[in-house]
């Protein structure tokens, strides 16, 4: 028996099984004399080949079957922006942002009560989420691409960072802000491509620690609340517990690598009625996609309708 | 964006793979639905990161790739569905195929849902879609030595599960 000039390995046999040795016959030919005179291995060698047979038996027809439109209108679709994959965030989520002002808290809690503002805030969450108008918002171009808010009224003065949600998809679009529950809040719109909407709210309170991210559903909507430092967050969408809790990480991320671990606070107090700006959009440079993050500190005084 | 004749050709060479990304996806998940799922979250993938298509090697490896990319994504949140022993096989193969969405094949393809998606991918692509263990290689994302293991280790599992009914010993064509 001739022997093969090189050893045959595992190699060789899967590589004879799935007849990619054809284009090497001296080398087929070594292989089929090995198995020859090894009936086990051979008997291996073969079913596998016969796998390969009844795997394409068995899927083949599966390239006949005329393709579904709704893949054809994937490939018109436009563009999501943002680099990583979106969420599919089917209706409206609502973001309830809060933050102790230290010394300029608008109300003051014990731990206990701050326990309770938790509970308040999901509901609060909850029910603005389902009460969420319909999406219909301006839009409001930053030229610089970061959204700071410059929070105004008789008592406080208050500088956040929103989050940058530009890769999860969402753009800032709207600001104003409003009273609910006895307190003054800004209200922050986000819009993605496809009519998503997040409505941010940040209103200050008592600072409060809770560990990690909680996700609880009541009514079929799904609410993520954690703190980060100085920051509550209670985030309430109808997208299921496990996207409500990717998005919660994505926001917290995306918060700290913008903020660093503390919100800039602008010690100052104003008084009197600031100016109103309608909303009419910046003229200047529109970003036209998603805004780019920028550290370099907040620009540009956003102003706020006052109601 | 949607005038730029290069993105145009594009378009069309994706949508000529739509089939075989179907049948790729249909043999990683067997859910009908959620396979065109897998599908449209790749083209969508790919329409976005066109930029990042070279030309180097086929559209279809790269396509191939990004799907299988977006599938363990996909599945690392899933639980995990637990091994299930030989004997308990041979028995649920010998029940009768129920569901209309099940692809036509019956034994095989439950065989192959039993085994860990890396090992189906490789015998997938290989027995499949006739890649070389390069490509495979290269759309598993894991070096050629990886792709021959896990096909050695998949097949041998899946002669126990799906064996030849009469083993007979003739030359491999």
């Amino acid at each position: 028996m001739s022997h093969p000039r090189d050893p045959v390995t595992e190699f060789d046999l899967l590589a004879y099984a799935d007849g990619n040795l054809d284009g090497d016959p001296e080398r087929k030919r070594e292989i089929e004399t090995y198995l020859e005179a090894r009936p086990d291995v051979a008997a291996r060698v073969h079913a596998f080949a016969w796998q390969d047979e009844e795997i394409r038996a068995c899927y083949g027809d599966l390239l006949g079957e005329p393709v579904p439109e709704r893949l054809r209108a994937a490939l018109d679709a436009p563009p999501r922006k943002g680099g990583a994959t979106p969420l599919k965030v089917a209706a409206a989520v609502v973001l309830l942002l809060a933050t102790s002002a230290g010394s300029w808290f608008l109300g003051r809690s014990t731990a206990n009560e701050a326990a309770q503002d938790g509970d308040r805030l999901m509901a609060q969450a909850v029910a603005e989420f389902l009460n969420a108008p319909a999406a219909g918002v301006r839009s409001v171009h930053d030229a610089k691409g970061v959204r700071s808010l410059p929070w105004f009224s008789d008592r406080i003065a208050l500088e956040l960072r929103a989050p940058d949600l530009s890769a999860e998809g969402f753009r800032l679009a709207d600001k104003r802000l409003i009273s609910t529950d006895g307190r003054e809040v800004v209200e922050v719109s986000y819009v993605d491509g496809d009519g998503g909407r997040i409505v941010l709210m940040l209103h200050p309170r008592w600072q409060e620690t809770a560990p990690g991210v909680r996700v609880d559903e009541r009514g079929g909507v799904a609410v993520a609340y954690w703190a980060d430092g100085p920051l509550a967050f209670g985030l309430a969408s109808d997208a299921g517990t496990e996207k409500t809790r990717k998005l919660a990480d994505a926001i917290r991320k995306s918060l700290r690598d913008s903020q660093g671990t503390q919100p800039k606070l602008a010690p100052q107090i104003r008084t009197g009625i600031p100016t109103v700006d309608n909303g009419a959009p910046r003229t200047g440079p529109e970003a036209g996609g998603a805004p780019r993050r920028d550290r370099n500190g907040p620009v540009g005084p956003n102003v706020i309708r006052h109601n | 964006m949607k005038r730029d004749s290069d993105a145009d050709g594009l378009k069309w060479r994706i949508a000529r793979e739509i089939p075989h990304l179907r049948r790729f996806a249909r043999s990683l998940v067997r859910d009908a639905d959620r396979a065109d799922d897998l599908v449209q979250d790749c083209i969508e993938r790919a329409i976005r990161k066109r930029h990042l298509w070279h030309r180097v090697g086929t559209i279809r490896s790269w396509l191939f790739r990004m799907l299988y990319r977006v599938f363990l994504n996909q599945n690392r949140g899933r639980a995990r569905e637990a091994p299930v022993p030989v004997e308990d096989v041979a028995h649920r193969l010998a029940a009768p195929a129920s569901q209309e969405d099940r692809v036509v094949c019956h034994d095989i393809g439950d065989a192959l849902e039993r085994l860990p998606a890396e090992q189906r991918a490789a015998i997938l692509l290989v027995a499949l879609e006739g890649a070389s263990y390069d490509e495979a290689a290269k759309i598993l994302d894991v070096p050629v030595g990886t792709v021959r293991s896990r096909l050695s280790r998949g097949r041998d599992a899946l002669r126990s599960l799906y064996p030849e009914e009469r083993p007979r010993i003739r030359r491999v064509k």
